[in-house]
Formats: structure tokens, sequence, C-alpha cells
């Protein structure tokens, strides 16, 4: 089995994991935990078998209320995948990687058709761009919560996807906006256009779970190693194959890594490789 | 001395007639502080309590809102139960929440005075559902847990995951 279908069937349990919290009346009661997701999902969704950690988190400081529990519990969790896979998580596990998975195929196809999106991933403000998830987790996961009560979940992309679209069509009429739902609207448009025109976008720039998990790419236990000795250079793992737009020959655990293996499968030496430590 | 009294005489009478007229507008228009929430962040379906400080005169009847919602959206069957007037101006009232999916609510007042209506939706405060890991009533748990650990058995399950595929993998290497 390659390790593009082994990814591929990782991510659809995830999937399905992620949701089984739906009810059938009589048959299944639905699966609802008291678990954090350790990946980018919303306990908006009718049948989410978990909480968000993004809120868990934001409530946890909610006007500098300091609920320890909270904030640990979602932090706890992911630091434990972190020092294990680092992003692979994002590779292997995130349903919303599993939907860029389908996108980027797309944004593949567009960034060859338009020069200007090849140009735009080449741009040398580019690698600041990713900082952005950084500010987007400090900033509205942490900060506004404290400060002025506002909170990332309230206007997030993909609580609009899994959430309002879904509950808005099986209740249809049943419900009113709220006063995020419009500015959430807008915000839900532009996750749209970003995944797909560019490949893993709300990975590689705003992701606030990627932020979170980035830095253990440093020192998690599995890791994407890169033969230097050997590597020819031909650049085929970082132009053609690598999804997140590594330098892949040169990088030395980088925080962007997801662990998909895509240049593993590419590199026409074998010099790239899985290690554990 | 004449003039002494004099003068407090019309302190006195613009005092009175300050105090008199704030009298008027707090009879005109009622209002309150804060809607104190208890407990602070309930469970989903679980029944909460509120209490309020309301000024103004001949306040006959207070009503608390509650709207419950989640993500963008919130649903719009209101609830609206009527409060007591325990003592003073405080006002008392439950509420039994009915959406298992809600992630938040928001609650205002209507008052009731000189058999007027005021709305004060502009004032409404947002509170929280409980995301609650130990007692598995978390926003995505189901209320029914009690045991002090859902949620982490699940973290020792992906340990047990974990370690079973080393002893796998070493087992496989010899």
């Amino acid at each position: 089995m390659n390790l593009r279908f082994r990814r591929l069937i990782s991510q659809v349990v995830f999937f399905f994991s992620a949701n089984l919290g739906f009810k059938i009346e009589g048959i299944f009661p639905g699966l609802k935990t008291g678990f954090c997701y350790p990946f980018f999902y919303c306990h908006a969704c009718p049948s989410a078998t978990a909480a968000c950690p993004l809120r868990a988190i934001e409530i946890g400081v909610y006007e500098g209320k300091w609920n320890w529990k909270l904030i640990f519990y979602p932090i706890l969790i992911i630091s434990f995948v972190g020092v294990i896979s680092g992003r692979g998580v994002c590779g292997w596990a995130c349903p919303i990687g599993l939907l860029q998975r389908v996108t980027g195929k797309v944004a593949k196809k567009l960034k060859k058709k338009q020069p200007f999106l090849k140009k735009l991933g080449q741009h040398r403000l580019e690698p600041y761009l990713r900082y952005l998830k950084y500010i987007v987790f400090i900033g509205l996961v942490v900060v506004t919560p404290i400060l002025v009560g506002f909170m990332f979940t309230d206007i997030c992309p993909v609580g609009y996807l899994v959430g309002t679209i879904p509950i808005s069509i099986l209740n249809p009429g049943e419900f009113s906006p709220n006063e995020f739902f419009y500015i959430a609207l807008v915000i839900f448009i532009l996750f749209i256009v970003l995944i797909f025109t560019v490949e893993r976008g709300w990975c590689r720039y705003l992701c606030p779970i990627g932020a979170m998990l980035a830095p253990f790419n440093k020192v998690s236990k599995y890791q994407v190693s890169v033969d230097k000795d050997q590597c020819i250079h031909c650049n085929i793992c970082s132009n053609e194959a690598c999804p997140m737009g590594i330098d892949v020959p040169n990088m030395e655990r980088d925080p962007e890594c997801i662990l998909c293996g895509k240049c593993i499968e590419a590199c026409p030496k074998d010099v790239i490789k899985f290690e554990g430590r | 001395m004449k003039k002494t009294l004099k003068n407090a005489l019309v302190i006195t009478l613009v005092a009175g007639l300050c105090l008199s007229f704030s009298g008027i507008v707090a009879a005109v228009d009622p209002s309150y502080e804060e809607i104190i929430v208890s407990p602070a962040e309930p469970p989903r379906l679980s029944e909460v309590s509120f209490s309020v400080d309301v000024t103004g005169e001949n306040i006959e009847e207070v009503r608390v809102i509650v709207e419950e919602c989640t993500a963008q959206i919130c649903y719009p069957d209101l609830r609206n139960e009527s409060m007591t007037n325990t003592q003073g101006n405080t006002w008392e009232g439950t509420v039994t929440l009915i959406h298992d999916d809600a992630i938040y609510c928001t609650t205002w007042l209507v008052i009731k005075s000189d058999g007027t209506w005021y709305n004060f939706k502009d004032l409404r405060k947002e509170f929280n559902l409980s995301i609650d890991t130990g007692n598995g009533d978390t926003n995505g748990g189901d209320g029914n847990g009690g045991d002090g650990a859902p949620g982490f058995e699940l973290i020792l399950l992906v340990i047990s995951l974990v370690l079973a595929l080393f002893i796998y993998k070493k087992k496989r290497r010899r």
C-alpha cells in the first residue's frame, strides 16, 4: 500500500471519528465525549464527537477569568500529539487537511495556468505571511478574548463550514443570524478562495492549531529527514510535491512540514525518509 | 445671618428640584445594571438562574429573555420567563435551556413600568455554556458522564495504541 493511500485512509478514519456525534433515533445514540480535538474541527458541527480546542482556550481566558483546566486541557492534548508527530496531525488526521487535499488539486492546476499565482507563491514576502498564523493564535485566541471578550471561534470559517451551514440546512428557517454571521460569511468566502488558489493555504498562513503544533516539529519523535550528501538537488520534492511549499532539500526539522510524505514518494533517489528518534 | 438663610433656602430649593426631576426621569425609564447568571457558565440543557437589580418606579413586571446560539446563528425560539421580586429592587428568575447543541446564550430583560413595556435588547449580555473537561459535560459532551474522567480515557487509549505500535515495530525488526 503506497503512502498516499495510507494517508487517505488515515484522514478518512479521523474524519469519521470526528463526526460520530450524530444521533439516529433508536439505533445510534451519538458519541459525545469530553475530549478536545487535537486538530482543527468545530464542536458546533451537529455530528461533532468532541470539543474545539480553540474555544476551550478562549473560554479559559475569557475576560481574564483564567480557568486553568480549560486552558491546559487542549494545550496538553495538542502537546502530546505534537511531541510524537509534530505537525503530522495536519497531514494525516485533520479533516480540514482532507478538504484541502481535494482543493489543493485545483490550486495546483490554477498555479500552472495563472502565472500570477505562481509569482505570488514565490514572492519574497511569502515566508513572512506564514507568521500570520502565530498572530491569529496569540492575537485572536488568547489576547482579544482576555481584553475585549472577542473570540476567534465567533468568526471561524471552519465553524461556518461545518457548523452554521449544516445546521441551517438541517433546520431550514429555524435560525436567525447573530452579530458575527455576516463577518463570518465574508471570512468563509475568503477561506474558500484561499484554499482553492493556494495549496494548503489555510495550513500555511492562518491555522491557529498549526501554529500550536509547528514548534513541536523541532523536537518531535517523528520527522522527515533528507540525506543531504546524496541529494542531487533536482528539487522535484519542493517544486512538484510539497503542498506546503517548503525548500525540502535544505530543510532541517522545518516547522511547516506536515509529514505528508509526498516528497518521500517524489524523490527519484530515495534520499528522503521518515525518521523516528 | 439673613443672607445665609436665604442662600440655604435657594440651595435647598435647587437640590429639591434636581432630585425630584431625577425621580421623574427614573419613573419614566426603568433600568438595570447587570444580569447575574448562575452558574456563570452553565451546561447545555441545564436550569439557569438570573438575578438583577432593576431601578425605576412602578415596576409591574420583569421578564428575562434567553436566546440560545450555536456558531454564527441563534435559535429563534427565545425563552421568555417571568421574574419575581424577591427583595427591594432585586428580581430573580430561572430558565431551562432546551437546545443540546448550543454553544453560548444571550440574555436581556423586558420590563413593564407604568403599563408600558421596555425592551432592553441593546443591553444584552452574552454567556458561554460550559466546556467542562472534568465531568464529561463538554460542548462536545452529553452531560451523562460524571465519572471524572471522560476525555482522559481516550488519551490512555491513544497512548496504548502508540505503545502497541512501538512494540509491534520492534518485534518486526527482530
